[in-house]
């Protein structure tokens, strides 16, 4: 398995919210679908960071829209994640679960 | 297509923003924080909005630097090495000439020797600040030009590579001449920064001039 195979936490995350939102992922609705679902407050400039670098590994696709009247006349960038992307995040979470198995994390904390 | 509700984002923030990010992602960041400026103004109040934009701009500005940097990184190490390459014959330069100059015109029309000999030695000390900032700011001209779109990022990085020596310099002075530099004038404390760091902010304002009239342009032609 390559070196580089496995997701970052943030990358993780920015997939995720690419999956959840479908054909509507852009960087407003991106950014509001991780502050919404787990509270984390990340700029436009992160979220643009993560997808280019999740685009040039091939992990995700994007396609310009039409521009609009209330963005100033610019267009929205859509995401997509691609096949690719889809079993990087499978790969990840099959790790993150194997790794956790038979921890109890709770009571491993308390202690 | 160019409508906007009556209420802009700071100029100054979006500005910042289109300075450093690169040609492909201006117009959806700009777009998505337009969208989300509007969105927060007509929710809240316009003042409140324009903190937000402010709190998303400043962030948004390092990870876009950030990920410049990472994405080319070989380009940036070239274009810092002859940036300071390009500083250091700059330098050579701005003695030899300076001081070929000086002398010829102090010999044939303004000769010192008459003038009050600290007036002089300002005068010399801000004629090569004046000369050297001029300089540093083709240096960083140059390398904007040279650095394939990337006119801050490659700017900056020379910035920082040249802002090592520069602080191995100042630092001891400043140590040595601490109590001297607390009680002498604001003008002075400013002039000495200025003799200083003025050349690293002159490489990076190169690179803003580079990228400013290069937006203009491209602006004005697509406008045509």
């Amino acid at each position: 398995m390559p070196k580089r195979d496995f997701l970052g936490e943030f990358e993780h995350i920015v997939i995720l919210a690419l999956l959840r939102l479908s054909g509507r992922a852009y960087g407003v609705t991106v950014r509001q679908e991780i502050q919404t679902r787990i509270g984390r407050e990340v700029s436009i400039g992160a979220i643009y960071a993560t997808l280019d670098r999740l685009e040039d590994k091939g992990y995700v696709t994007s396609f310009l829209g039409e521009p609009t009247p209330e963005r100033g006349g610019r267009s929205k960038r859509f995401f997509r994640a691609t096949a690719k992307g889809l079993a990087a995040v499978n790969r990840t979470q099959t790790a993150f679960l194997k790794m956790a198995d038979g921890l109890r994390l709770a009571a491993t904390y308390l202690q | 297509m160019t409508t906007l509700g009556s209420s802009r984002p700071p100029r100054l923030a979006t500005w910042l923003i289109e300075l450093f990010v690169s040609d492909e992602q201006s117009p959806s960041v700009l777009g998505d924080l337009v969208e989300e400026y509007s969105e927060a103004a007509a929710k809240s109040t316009i003042a409140h909005a324009r903190r937000w934009y402010w709190r998303q701009a400043l962030p948004t500005v390092l990870h876009l630097l950030r990920s410049e940097f990472q994405a080319s990184p070989w380009l940036m190490v070239g274009v810092v090495t002859g940036g300071v390459v390009l500083g250091k014959l700059g330098h050579l330069f701005i003695n030899w000439s300076f001081w070929n100059g000086f002398n010829s015109f102090n010999q044939y029309v303004f000769p010192f020797d008459t003038v009050n000999s600290r007036l002089a030695t300002f005068l010399i000390n801000s004629g090569i600040l004046v000369y050297s900032l001029a300089v540093s700011l083709l240096i960083g001209c140059t390398v904007a030009l040279l650095s394939k779109r990337r006119e801050m990022p490659a700017t900056l990085a020379l910035s920082l590579a040249c802002s090592i020596p520069v602080l191995t310099r100042f630092l001891p002075s400043f140590q040595r001449n601490y109590e001297t530099f607390r009680h002498s004038g604001f003008l002075l404390q400013t002039w000495v920064l200025l003799y200083f760091f003025g050349g690293l902010f002159a490489l990076v304002a190169g690179g803003a001039i580079v990228k400013s009239h290069r937006l203009r342009s491209r602006r004005a032609a697509s406008s045509r």
